[in-house]
């Protein structure tokens, strides 16, 4: 596609053929007030917010539907569009209830944000408001309030256009016009929560988020979505070393602008159920320093005094855990057999988003060359069994029998809580992906790296760091002192991820995909 | 740079020895006073005879309530966001009454920490929090008692003088919250 030089308010820019002039203005840093207009959904027109002045021709016209032309002039802030969205906004909030101070949107509502650009005019309004129904319970995970509607169809248009489940409509004419669902049905589909994500007001809200926390406290941090083997790409707002809730991050090659509600949710996994402390097979912690540094060298001993070790990965961990995870158990440990792999059993795969490997990282697992089948690495037995990942031996009863069982000793590195092995095992408390920075692979073999977002708890670490920790423990000259240096050591010995892991910039929007592996063409939309 | 000039003493303030007997008088004077006259004695017998507060003091906070009697304040957290002393504390929920959706069901002021800016009630959108109870004299040998709790915010008396009727509560009735009529 070729590019185009246009004129907005008399600076020149150049873009693109194809994008609108809403899209062309931000290049510029010019916003464009919009409700109805989003990236992911296309155009619409119905909210007139967007209207600006171009040269030659006699009306104002909607700059959503306005595409990009060699030589068009356009101008966003003369008086005529400024008295027009002054309108505009007047028009909208008639009958709006200023909930502000109850509305989950408030901070990040476009109505608050317009009206202080260009508001502060009185209200010429004295008949009483137009009420409509509030807190209605729209699905499992959404509650529209009608009243704060805007009318502008984004979530209509995603309900029709990208989850084909069509459950809402807006009816009536005029100030009656409102949002609804058909009747008997309810907004239930796999991906209802990107409704209350792209919703420009607090219309629709989520049950989960809701008057858990002011948006306005939250931090944000750049990640990557655990719930499944497409790695969407998601914003993590956390407050107090707490998330509170994902926001899918736009990446055309992975995700779009969506992500599926299961995947949304899963912040949960941050805050609950997580392993802070070293606990010893007798089930005693370990959580003060010296004693903490003692029992790293009790564990030393035992891995030492091994005849047979057996080494368990799990594809939920970051290729740079997988990697010094491997050359832990091949160095230190010299364990016989080595797989990465699942007992996890399949998840729900569609077209959109959802994958049924519900592994965040079984790519990389792969290009490690570590992915395998574990149930005869298992049934093997042998004298020691290391386990990197909660998440491996939570699914099978009999299994998890058979472990305790054929091994004299388990050495198990999580990030959560492990059933059946409160005592019996030691438990060495490792961060989860939202606590340091990493990578991971995704099933098209895209390599993305994400941020750190909260603070470690307790006396969780990164799993390489633990593992250096022992290294030293046992009197070895082994691991790496930061990130960096691992990255150079995993790069040296698989060239392919050097452009991924080291060349990528730090915000690495899109993710870098691996050469070698068959990569499939970018994600469907 | 701005000098200040600094005043010249006189020969004799520098011998201190007459200053010292002109300070001596007057303390000597009011002893002498005090013995002779003494219901001119300006004391005030605190706390026992509380001074009369002026009425736009900004003293311990109170919650309102609407009319039917429940707490006015939505948990918006905007005095929690607004507080300089970070001393307000408030966990919101659904309100299950399905007039107004939310209400708090934490709200703490560590008074011990407050530096009673009134920052909470300008920033109030609701008219919810008021620091009208005319009470400043907060004691306790505990520090816990320090922290105010939603109940005990609740019931703090106000002084009558500051009722506004700008913000009466007035009830509408809504249209059901089902679907598909
Ligand atoms: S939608 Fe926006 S303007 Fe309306 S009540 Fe919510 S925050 Fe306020
Ligand atoms: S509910 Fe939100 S997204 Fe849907 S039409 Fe109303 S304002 Fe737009
Ligand atoms: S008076 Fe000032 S310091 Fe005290 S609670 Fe209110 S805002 Fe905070
Ligand atoms: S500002 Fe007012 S309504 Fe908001 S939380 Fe504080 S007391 Fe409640
Ligand atoms: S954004 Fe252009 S008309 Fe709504």
């Amino acid at each position: 596609m070729g590019s185009v030089t246009i004129e907005i308010d008399g600076r020149q820019v150049t873009v693109e053929e194809g994008l609108n002039v809403i899209q062309a203005a931000q290049f510029l840093d010019i916003q464009i007030p919009h409700f109805c207009y989003h990236e992911g959904l296309g155009v619409d027109g119905n909210c007139r917010m967007c209207l600006v002045e171009v040269e030659g021709m006699p009306k104002l016209q909607p700059a959503c539907n306005l595409f990009v032309k060699e030589g068009l002039k356009v101008r966003t802030r003369t008086p005529q569009v400024m008295e027009h969205r002054r309108l505009v906004l007047e028009c909208l909030f008639l009958n709006h209830p200023i909930d502000c101070s109850i509305c989950d949107q408030s901070g990040e509502c476009y109505l608050q944000d317009y009206y202080l650009d260009h508001g502060n005019y009185r209200s010429r309004y004295d008949l009483p408001k137009r009420l409509k129904r509030k807190r209605v319970d729209a699905g499992p995970h959404v509650i529209l309030d009608a009243e704060r509607c805007v009318l502008c169809a984004r979530c209509v248009r995603f309900c029709d256009n990208i989850t084909k489940t069509g459950e809402l409509r807006i009816v009536n004419r005029g100030d009656r016009s409102e949002i609804t669902l058909f009747p008997g049905k309810k907004l239930d589909n796999p991906y209802s929560l990107n409704t209350v994500q792209i919703c420009p007001v607090g219309a629709l809200t989520s049950k989960d988020f809701r008057f858990s926390w002011r948006v306005w406290f939250l931090k944000s941090a750049h990640s990557i979505c655990t719930g499944c083997s497409r790695g969407c790409n998601i914003i993590i707002d956390h407050a107090d070393n707490h998330a509170y809730r994902y926001q899918a991050r736009c990446n055309p090659q992975v995700n779009g602008y969506w992500l599926c509600d299961d995947g949304r949710l899963s912040y949960k996994m941050i805050n609950d159920h997580r392993l802070h402390v070293l606990t010893e097979p007798s089930g005693n912690s370990r959580d003060t320093f010296p004693r903490f540094e003692e029992a790293l060298s009790g564990i030393g001993r035992q891995i030492e005094g091994a005849s047979s070790v057996t080494a368990l990965m799990s594809p939920d961990l970051s290729n740079e855990d997988l990697y010094a995870a491997s050359r832990f158990a091949k160095e230190i440990a010299g364990s016989q057999r080595m797989a990465a792999g699942s007992l996890k059993p399949d998840g729900v795969e569609d077209e959109l988003l959802r994958k049924a490997d519900a592994h965040p990282n079984t790519s990389g697992c792969k290009t490690l060359n570590l992915w395998g089948d574990l149930k005869p690495a298992i049934d093997a037995g042998g004298d020691l069994l290391l386990v990197f990942g909660s998440d491996l031996l939570q699914y099978d009863n009999a299994l998890l029998k058979k472990i305790r069982s054929s091994f004299k000793s388990i050495i198990i590195f999580a990030s959560h809580e492990m059933k059946g092995f409160e005592t019996g095992a030691w438990l060495i408390p490792i961060a989860c992906h939202a606590e340091m920075d990493g990578s991971f692979t995704n099933f098209e073999g895209r390599v993305q790296k994400f941020d750190a977002a909260i603070r470690r708890r307790g006396d969780t670490l990164p799993l390489w760091r633990i593992l250096g920790k022992i290294g030293r423990a046992m009197q070895r000259e082994w691991g790496w002192s930061d990130l960096a240096g691992l990255r150079r050591d995993l790069t040296d010995e698989f060239p392919q991820w050097k452009e991924a892991l080291i060349e990528a910039t730090p915000s690495n929007k899109t993710g870098v995909p691996l050469k070698m592996t068959g990569t499939k063409e970018a994600g469907e939309e | 740079m701005i000098k200040v000039p600094t005043p010249k003493m006189r020969w004799w303030e520098k011998i201190y020895l007459f200053e010292i007997v002109r300070g001596l008088c007057v303390t000597m004077g009011h002893l002498i006073r005090n013995i002779f006259v003494q219901k001119n004695i300006y004391t005030h017998q605190w706390p026992e005879e509380p001074k009369p507060l002026f009425p736009r003091l900004k003293a311990r906070h109170r919650l309102t309530r609407r009319d039917d009697g429940t707490p006015k304040c939505t948990a918006c957290y905007c005095c929690q966001t607004v507080c300089p002393a970070y001393c307000i504390h408030i966990v919101a929920e659904e309100s299950p009454d399905g007039f107004v959706e939310k209400r708090p069901k934490q709200f703490e002021i560590d008074i011990l920490r407050c530096v009673f800016c009134g920052y909470c009630v300008e920033a109030c959108p609701e008219d919810a929090i008021r620091m009208d109870t005319g009470d400043a004299v907060i004691v306790s040998n505990h520090r816990e008692d320090f922290i105010l709790d939603l109940k005990f915010l609740l019931n703090g008396k106000g002084t009558e003088w500051r009722r506004s009727r700008r913000f009466e509560d007035h009830t509408i009735a809504r249209p059901p919250a089902t679907f598909g009529e």
